[in-house]
């Protein structure tokens, strides 16, 4: 072979090889582009504006689109309520539209087996189940065109039933407020400027109106102002998350909620005397004659004294606002417990300014369970032809004395779904919708603004977005498209809105703001009610007085308090490992359920902490595992609802348990919802199962991590250590990235959380790993209790300038860049762990085992992160990919970067803005500025890391604050 | 006790009986290894199972990312210690007793030290990418970070093993010859090759003892740098009941006292099994269990001066450490470490102790116990519960890990007993020397 020879076979072989390894196995092609779209530039996102529907709130938000596949949701900042943020679950949308269990296209039940059938067959086979008779619509909060659409198929067939179905309903609400003011509405709430707040166990961040917004005008009431800030009061038998940002909690016994507001009503009415509207007086006096504060106070276990002062605080109060029982506490008496509430609202003025029933939510047409049940009802009766099942959940929502897995069998089922849960598995016909992300719609939020909710990419699989497949049922040939109705209603909104400019400006406008939100004009006129609209409030029913009584089981039992979470809501997103895997952030379980009580109650049953425990009630029991803590009252336990479900896919099914299931039957009279809060249990020990807990210790062990400040003063006691670092000091010519959280202001949500997963391509490590405690989360927030109150820290790597990791990591694989990241080389990285041994915060996650991502959840990745591989360490890079964007652009637009063009993903979504990312060589940025604080400080200074992160000390009110305020 | 020393010296016969073990192996002797080769293999494929599928199988976790890997690093590094001592160190001072045991000790320190290296790759997250461990030149400039603890701990191993073994080796020659003079066909061969054509002519001899010294002269610093550095692991570090300036002679001391008590729990049955009654005798097996005894002192005043430090120094972080160790699962380790490195070598004060063999042999297991044990008191406590309780875990060890550990250890034994019918197992020709010079055997 000569040399010309040897190099032809050479390049042939090379060649050879070039070609194979550029082969795809499945025939794709890597750049799919021959002719690209103009919009699309492989490496440069796309941002569509659009609604994101995981609960009924309607909050905006902005989907990152890379080469046609969403990869991350964002809050929309036009948006009014959410103002950029979002929540957990708002975060973890995104799996729901990547989630593996997904339907993928239509599904017939032939055989009794569904099996996929085409979309010719499916819409034949609807059109011949919905015929023409009476039907019954089951289907989740929808407003606008959809909603349109509904009862124009309800309306066109005589007799039909529609319930709109929440499980976390608001019938309550409204019953209450229509005794009040004599209008069925569910007010919207703006806590912003409230300046004492007093809750009956309203969990206003958490699930109750829009955790997003409630969030965010909290933080914003809690924001220092001249030495001071709003207080809040939690009266309740539990603490949740909410409760736990209480300055106060008032620990009542289960089922007295009602009478405990209305005895604090007696009390407002005897502090106000005759500041009152005598007609306001008279109706309230009719409310409150029944109940006898002092008697109400002694039943319930609380101070009687301690009534009377926050009435006095109530009424000293330039800004009060008094709330309900939300979603947190559905007592029988759930009803009278709001309007209670709602008529302290009234009689301390926070009626049109803090509380608006004039200025409804659109959540106020939503049914209650008694609607829901009589449609079932109806339907076993065979007086409904078809149930139509719209991303609802009955057999999953009502307890099974309902029967409602009976009554769908009992008729013929179609669900519009986009999971297969456990009422869609009793279905005849599965027609999957789209997912909110590929679909067009339109929903409004309060005052009539509206979301416009436009889809971010084409559909993943064979799937009709159910106003699509309403349009041809009625309209039959007549092709007009969802997008098509949805444009049509835009039009009418700005013939509607005033807005000049032409149609076609309006909706392009609306394109890229996400909707309409111009202010609305006041639907009802004066917002102010006057006191001669009242109606005559009856005084309370009977069950008022001895509501305790009205609680099933057996006497000598704990009262269960059924109660959603942040994370799990009603439990429509279970099979979402994001959300699966975020810690609960009161208990900190992850993947499981609970049953908390308080160690009192533990001791004399002898059960402990990670117990296996049976709860045992006269409408059936469950296992589940005990979790010991004093924010519950002794007389109770309680159990989060949102898992246990028999299908919707891997996750989700068999996991945990749905405590509503072995409730009984027991509905509020006045006002048709689900109590949650109705029978006693008694409780069994069993074996002690593993603890999928992120974090056991509640105690700081007076290591300083979360400070209190007492308000007026802020500073904080800063032990100065002024050492000098063994290595030269770090320079950083251009920035040096920081982080400034303020701890007055997080709430502890755990949002931050599902950002950084969704950002940064974390693994979900599943309920094994997080039991033997290898959970991969770059950011995670220790709650600490103490006698200052509750705390939320959200720990992520401080970026230290002296940070122990970088020394001890024998191959350079974790340095110090000179921008301040403490930077993490994958590839370099050996596995030794040192670094993470080393770490005083214990931020940094090693990849115990290879991550993996069920098709096609792959697809959400990040294409801008490395996913790491098994045996890497890996950690918070406070985005790195992130800041490199912003410099890029920052850069081709040639121009300077400023304060706020980059942020990290937890601080974007924050709703809170406890969250502040900045370049601290820039003195005038905000994080410069906080960091200069008097209420920052940093995580173990002894140390001398000298972090890039700082907290912002948690205020907390002089203890003589309501007796300054009385005086 | 007496009748060795009956003996005139028979050089023919210390020739004899010390040349004697290294024959045709026993039946039994082949099961032995053969089951010591099986166990090895079990570990091996264990290990091959946590390259494989990632080091979730054991039981490490997040705060935890060291423990019975590691523990058994320290372990044995330790362990390794008393060969340099004896054969080192004692050969400087000229203790009468070293060569009876010197030999043993030395291949129990090659060994222990090849065994202990094997952990640092064991526990690697990704063990295909050691070399980047190693300060190989590349043309990215791209080299180990000089700062890191566990480089100096690259550095003192491979110096470590490569002295060790140069010792060894280099004690060996004289012996390697009196073999080959024996053997017949390939193993004459072997043997020939091995002892680099010694010959014993007084030039070689004179050479040999020159070398010898200087030898032992530069391995005696590294029996206080190995041991310290292995420390620094963990005193360096800033985790509370780790970052203490008493680690490096309390490792050392420690490292001893777990030496001499592997050197003890071999040299027991290694005597009995090789017929060398004659050669080890009590008096030496009295001498080692003098320098337990004394190391056991050094190591028990450590402990106490750790927790008055701890106590004294008045960090609440460092005072709750040292209350974690004493106190629920961590205090019953702590109680059965004292009972092992304190309690039971302080009978080594009284002679009878010293010179039973059945109880010097016990008290050697504790010692090996307790120094494996208090080596993992000290690892995972620390990060099991360190500075934000929010992150506190626990830790317990895998099957996976049992399996490499117990791999581990018939690695060891596998290595030493085969080396042990090889070559003699007690130095013929400075026994032989000690005996002309004292008219004696060992004392």
């Amino acid at each position: 072979m000569d040399r010309r020879d040897f190099i032809k076979k050479l390049t042939a072989g090379s060649a050879g090889a070039a070609a194979a390894s550029c082969a795809p196995v499945d025939g794709d092609k890597l750049i799919p582009y021959l002719v690209p779209p103009t919009d699309i530039v492989p490496g440069i996102p796309t941002w569509y504006a659009t609604a994101c529907r995981e609960c009924p709130a309607g909050c905006g938000v902005l989907a990152r689109v890379r080469e046609g596949r969403v990869v991350k949701l964002e809050g929309n900042p036009e948006h009014p309520e959410s103002r950029g943020a979002l929540c957990p679950r708002g975060q973890a949308g995104l799996q729901g539209l990547y989630d593996p269990d997904r339907v993928t296209g239509p599904l017939a039940r032939i055989d009794g087996e569904l099996q996929p059938v085409d979309w010719d067959t499916a819409m034949i086979r609807l059109a011949e189940l919905v015929g023409d008779g009476p039907i019954g619509w089951i289907g989740h909060h929808v407003t606008g065109t959809l909603d349109g659409l509904v009862d124009e198929l309800i309306e066109g067939q005589p007799g039909s039933r529609r319930v709109r179905f929440e499980t976390l309903g608001y019938g309550a609400t409204m019953t209450a407020w229509d005794r009040l003011v004599g209008r069925a509405v569910v007010p919207s709430v703006d806590l912003s400027e409230t300046d004492l707040i007093v809750t009956f166990g309203a969990d206003f961040l958490e699930t109750w109106l829009g955790t997003v917004s409630m969030t965010r005008d909290f933080a914003a009431s809690r924001r220092v102002q001249q030495g001071s800030r709003s207080r809040f009061v939690q009266v309740s038998p539990r603490r949740g998350l909410t409760g736990d940002n209480a300055d106060q909690w008032l620990s009542i016994e289960p089922g007295h909620e009602a009478t405990v507001a209305t005895a604090l009503a007696a009390e407002v009415i005897a502090a106000k005397g005759d500041d009152l509207d005598d007609a306001l007086r008279e109706v309230a006096r009719t409310w409150v004659s029944g109940v006898d504060a002092q008697a109400a106070a002694t039943a319930a276990g609380v101070d009687h004294e301690q009534l009377r002062t926050l009435a006095g605080e109530l009424v000293a109060a330039s800004n009060p606002l008094v709330l309900g029982g939300g979603h947190a506490l559905a007592p029988a008496a759930a009803a009278d417990l709001e309007t209670a509430a709602g008529l302290l609202d009234l009689l301390l003025g926070a009626t049109g300014r803090s509380i608006h029933p004039a200025r409804p939510s659109p959540l106020s047409n939503l049914s209650s369970h008694a609607d829901l049940l009589e449609t079932l009802d109806l339907a076993q009766r065979g007086e409904i032809g078809v149930l139509l099942l719209h991303h609802a959940n009955p057999v999953h929502a009502l307890p099974s004395d309902a029967g409602a897995r009976a009554a769908l069998e009992a008729v013929p089922v179609v669900s519009f779904a986009t999971m297969l849960d456990d009422s869609t598995m009793t279905a005849d016909l599965v027609l999957p919708d789209h997912s909110p992300l590929e679909a067009w719609g339109d929903h409004e939020i309060s005052g009539g603004r509206v979301v416009l909710q436009q889809p971010a990419m084409r559909p993943l699989h064979d799937t009709r977005a159910t106003g699509d497949v309403l349009l041809a049922l009625l309209r039959g040939n007549s092709n007009e498209t969802m997008q098509q109705a949805v444009r049509r209603s835009w039009n009418a909104l700005h013939a509607a809105s005033g807005v000049g400019g032409s149609a076609n400006t309006f909706w392009q406008a609306s394109q890229r703001a996400g909707g309409h939100f111009a202010e609305p004009m006041t639907p009802d006129g004066d917002e102010t009610l006057a006191a001669t609209e009242l109606p005559t409030l009856l005084p309370p029913q009977t069950s008022l007085a001895q509501t305790a009584d009205t609680l099933q089981g057996p006497a000598d039992g704990l009262a269960l308090l059924v109660f959603p979470t942040i994370q799990m809501h009603d439990g429509r997103g279970a099979n979402r490992g994001w959300l699966q895997e975020s810690p609960d952030p009161v208990t900190k379980v992850t993947w499981d359920s609970w049953l908390e009580l308080h160690p009192d109650t533990a001791a004399s049953l002898g059960l402990s902490d990670g117990d296996g425990v049976v709860v045992e009630g006269e409408h059936g029991s469950f296992e589940t595992v005990a979790v010991l803590r004093a924010g519950i009252h002794p007389g109770s336990v309680a159990v989060p609802m949102g898992n246990g479900h028999g299908a919707l896919g891997e996750l989700a099914a068999g996991r945990g348990v749905n405590p509503i299931e072995s409730l009984p039957l027991v509905l509020d009279d006045a006002s048709g919802m689900l109590a949650r809060t109705s029978t006693r249990v008694h409780l069994r020990r069993t074996e002690p199962r593993p603890q999928t807990r992120t974090q056991l210790e509640t105690h700081d062990h007076e290591r300083e991590i979360a400070r209190f400040v007492t308000l007026p003063a802020t500073a904080v006691a800063m032990a100065h250590h002024e050492n000098e670092g063994f290595y030269p000091e770090h320079e950083h010519p251009e920035h040096r990235w920081g982080m400034s959280i303020d701890l007055n202001s997080c709430v502890g949500c755990g949002a931050c959380e599902v950002a950084c997963s969704a950002e940064n391509n974390l693994s979900v490590a599943g309920p094994a790993a997080v039991a033997n405690g290898r959970e991969m989360s770059w950011i995670r927030i220790d709650r600490f209790e103490s006698e200052h109150g509750t705390a939320f820290v959200p720990i992520l790597c401080q970026h230290c300038d002296n940070a122990p990791c970088e020394t001890v990591c024998p191959v350079n694989a974790t340095y110090h860049t000179d921008e301040g990241l403490n930077a993490m080389v994958y590839n370099r990285c050996v596995g030794t762990r040192y670094c993470s041994n080393n770490c005083p915060y214990k931020v940094r996650r090693f990849n115990w085992k290879a991550a993996e991502w069920r098709e096609p959840l792959d697809l959400q990745l990040n294409p801008d992160v490395t996913p790491r591989s098994v045996g890497v360490m890996e950690k918070c890079s406070f985005c790195v990919q992130r800041i490199r964007e912003g410099e890029r652009d920052a850069r081709l637009a040639d121009r300077n970067l400023v304060d706020g063009d980059i942020t990290t993903a937890c601080a974007q979504t924050c709703p809170a803005e406890a969250i502040q990312f900045g370049d601290m060589n820039d003195a005038s940025s905000v994080v410069a500025t906080a960091q200069r604080d008097e209420r920052a400080y940093t995580l173990f200074e002894e140390l001398n890391t000298r972090p890039a992160v700082s907290y912002l000390a948690r205020t907390q009110l002089p203890a003589s604050a309501a007796a300054e305020e009385e005086a | 006790m007496n009748d060795p020393h009956a003996h005139p010296v028979d050089l023919a016969r210390i020739h004899e009986d010390l040349l004697a073990p290294v024959a045709q192996p026993s039946r039994s002797y082949v099961m032995a290894l053969a089951a010591l080769a099986a166990v090895l293999l079990v570990g091996g494929v264990a290990w091959l199972d946590q390259i494989v599928s990632g080091l979730h199988v054991t039981g490490l976790n997040n705060p935890v990312g060291w423990g019975i890997y590691i523990t058994t690093f320290v372990f044995w590094v330790g362990i390794a210690h008393s060969g340099t001592l004896i054969s080192a160190v004692l050969l400087l001072f000229r203790a009468r007793f070293r060569p009876a045991i010197s030999r043993a000790a030395e291949a129990m320190t090659v060994f222990a030290v090849m065994t202990a290296g094997l952990f640092p790759l064991v526990h690697l997250g990704r063990v295909w990418k050691f070399y980047y461990l190693l300060p190989l030149p590349n043309e990215r400039m791209l080299w180990p970070n000089f700062r890191s603890p566990l480089l100096w701990d690259v550095f003192a191993v491979t110096t470590y093993v490569t002295v060790s073994t140069c010792f060894l080796y280099y004690g060996l020659i004289p012996d390697l010859a009196a073999l080959r003079d024996r053997s017949k066909g390939w193993r004459k061969t072997a043997y020939g090759l091995a002892c680099l054509g010694w010959e014993g002519t007084d030039r070689q001899w004179r050479h040999y003892r020159g070398l010898y010294i200087l030898l032992a002269g530069l391995a005696t610093p590294l029996v206080i740098s190995v041991h310290s550095i292995v420390s620094w692991d963990f005193a360096v570090s800033v985790l509370p009941g780790w970052h203490t300036t008493i680690f490096p002679p309390y490792f050392v001391a420690g490292a001893i006292l777990s030496g001499l008590a592997m050197v003890i729990t071999l040299g027991i049955p290694l005597r009995r099994w090789l017929h060398l009654e004659h050669y080890i005798t009590i008096e030496h097996f009295d001498k080692l269990s003098q320098l337990l005894l004394f190391t056991s002192l050094i190591v028990t005043y450590s402990y106490a001066v750790e927790y008055l430090m701890a106590f004294y120094s008045g960090d609440p972080i460092e005072i709750d450490m040292f209350t974690f160790r004493a106190t629920g699962a961590y205090g019953a380790m702590l109680a059965v470490m004292l009972l092992g490195n304190s309690i039971a070598p302080a009978t080594f004060f009284f002679a009878r102790c010293r010179r039973s063999l059945p109880w010097l042999f016990t008290v050697s297991i504790l010692v090996n116990i307790g120094m494996w044990l208090e080596r993992y008191w000290l690892i995972t406590s620390s990060l099991s519960h360190d500075f934000d309780p929010a992150a506190w875990g626990s830790y317990s060890g895998s099957t996976t890990e049992f399996l490499v550990i117990l791999g581990s250890m018939a690695m060891f034994l596998l290595m030493f007993w085969t080396f042990v019918r090889v070559v003699p197992p007690v130095p013929l020709s400075e026994v032989k020397e000690e005996a002309l010079l004292h008219g004696e055997l060992g004392q």
